[in-house]
């Protein structure tokens, strides 16, 4: 299978003064030196789409800014689950032997670009027009109603999903270029003001400027360890939460296709990068996929099992949660930071990433593996 | 055998529901294999019959998720409080709700007349069933 020989990741912020070309382009550009690769090289361009630009053809755009001139190039919008889509969609490409170097690039002035108001409105249309969104519905709404079936079927408070933003927390505090690196405790993520009951500002991720980039190549390339794309799954069931079926959202079937395809077993998984927009995410996810049982995830993580030292490191540059969230790129910084902890592990350990888009409407896993040095 | 009706994207599911101003939840029901669903569709989503029939949904059923939405996210500034209801036809609506709302409460919708009366469009609520 395709290889990932090159992740580019910019700090993530409230950072005025770069439109959403400019941060698609210079996360590129590190993913490609990072990759020992140059824009000539690129025989194959996927780009996500950014609420603040809105173009018809981010792919095309992005190519022209780097001096690119692929054979291949498509735009993609499957929500928060672009970018891992792309890179699923990059690795069938080279392994149909239809591209050999394909470059996933995604990046948003989504936090400066435009007010918060229009960014809300933006993002609450991945619910239903006339049957959701008219009645005052946003993301959080969503998720927060997701949550609250969650904590009673499982006779939970909610206080239970807290643990699972303090972990992120700490890890950001480590990593460079986090959006929000202040420590935090369960009592601080209830005190701070409600969102959406059950959640408060610190269940949900931040908004931010920012890029993420990925080389996907036909063979290991440039100066670090190559990491291999060992198997990859999808699953689209649903767009809405009135036609959901919360006990099989899809991220279980998707993560189980790219288990099988990679021929491991969920235990054999060693790091994770697992979609966390809000901590009631990160746990329906951690519980489908089958790295916590029902209901335990927030009990794992106040047990450090998802620490840097734990049994399962998740999110170890600090998540959607922590590191932030600029859109399409929030979800591949997943990609680089298990690709960068892959590359210090010994060849063969494994990782998984997971992204879901719009309320666990498009599910997108793929399993990792870190390849000879 | 095509109902043509239902054929025509331009009419088809175009019963008056709430969502064109008349006050009433509908649940769509296939003639073919008695499939119910809620929102509008050309054709039957399990078995893609186009005989598809549209009336009002039962009003009782029980919440499944409630949540209290902060002022801040609304456009307009009110706090909104917002339920998903399985409804004893066998559909999920959302519907707006009190904050005292609770996951298990057996609710029916309505529509409150006050709304109408101050010209908005009507948008279903649900009220705890006296016992």
């Amino acid at each position: 299978m395709a290889w990932i020989t090159g992740v580019g990741r910019t700090p993530f912020g409230r950072q005025p003064g770069c439109d959403a070309l400019g941060w698609q382009a210079a996360a590129a550009h590190a993913a490609l030196e990072d990759a020992g690769r140059l824009p000539a090289d690129v025989d194959a361009m996927l780009v996500g789409y950014a609420t603040t630009r809105n173009h018809l053809m981010p792919a095309n755009l992005l190519a022209e800014y780097l001096g690119a001139r692929p054979e291949i190039a498509m735009g993609v919008s499957v929500g928060g689950a672009s970018g891992l889509a792309m890179i699923a969609q990059a690795a069938r490409l080279v392994d149909a032997g239809a591209a050999h170097t394909a470059l996933v690039a995604a990046g948003e002035d989504r936090a400066s670009g435009q007010s918060r108001a229009a960014s809300t409105a933006t993002l609450a249309q991945v619910g239903h027009a006339d049957y959701e969104v008219s009645l005052g519905g946003s993301v959080p709404a969503y998720y927060a109603l997701l949550a609250s079936a969650y904590l009673a079927r499982h006779g939970l408070d909610a206080r239970a999903l807290a643990p699972l933003a303090v972990q992120m927390r700490a890890h950001a505090a480590a990593t460079p270029g986090a959006h929000l690196r202040e420590q935090i405790t369960p009592d601080d993520v209830r005190a701070a003001r409600v969102i959406a009951t059950p959640l408060t500002l610190l269940d949900c991720c931040p908004v931010s400027d920012g890029g993420a980039a990925v080389v996907v190549s036909a063979e290991p390339a440039g100066a670090a360890a190559a990491v291999r794309i060992a198997g990859l799954g999808q699953a689209n069931r649903h767009q809405h939460l009135i036609e959901a079926d919360l006990g099989d959202t899809g991220a279980r079937r998707s993560a189980a296709q790219a288990l099988a395809q990679a021929g491991l077993a969920i235990a054999d998984i060693s790091v994770a990068g697992i979609y966390d927009s809000f901590t009631i995410t990160l746990a329906m996810l951690l519980e489908e996929i089958g790295f916590a049982p029902p209901g335990g995830a927030g009990a794992l993580a106040a047990a450090g099992e998802f620490g840097r030292g734990g049994r399962l490191p998740v999110n170890t540059h600090g998540g959607l949660l922590s590191y932030g969230h600029c859109g399409v790129a929030g979800g591949m910084a997943h990609v680089a930071e298990v690709v960068t902890v892959l590359r210090q592990s010994a060849p063969g350990t494994a990782g998984l990433v997971h992204a879901d888009g719009g309320v666990l409407s498009a599910h997108v896993s793929a399993v990792l593996r870190a390849g000879p040095r | 055998m095509s109902d043509a009706r239902a054929m025509d994207p331009q009419t088809a599911g175009q019963d008056a529901d709430w969502t064109g101003g008349i006050p009433v939840v509908l649940v769509s029901e296939c003639g073919a294999c008695g499939h119910r669903w809620y929102i509008t569709r050309l054709r039957c989503p399990r078995c893609a019959s186009p005989d598809v029939r549209r009336r009002p949904a039962v009003p009782t059923g029980t919440v499944a998720a409630v949540t209290s939405v902060s002022p801040r996210l609304s456009q307009d500034g009110a706090a909104v409080t917002l339920a998903l209801v399985d409804l004893d036809d066998g559909i999920r609506i959302m519907a707006r709700g009190v904050p005292e709302l609770s996951v298990g409460a057996i609710v029916e919708w309505y529509f409150p007349e006050r709304d109408q009366d101050a010209g908005q469009r009507p948008v279903p609520h649900v009220k705890v069933v006296e016992h």
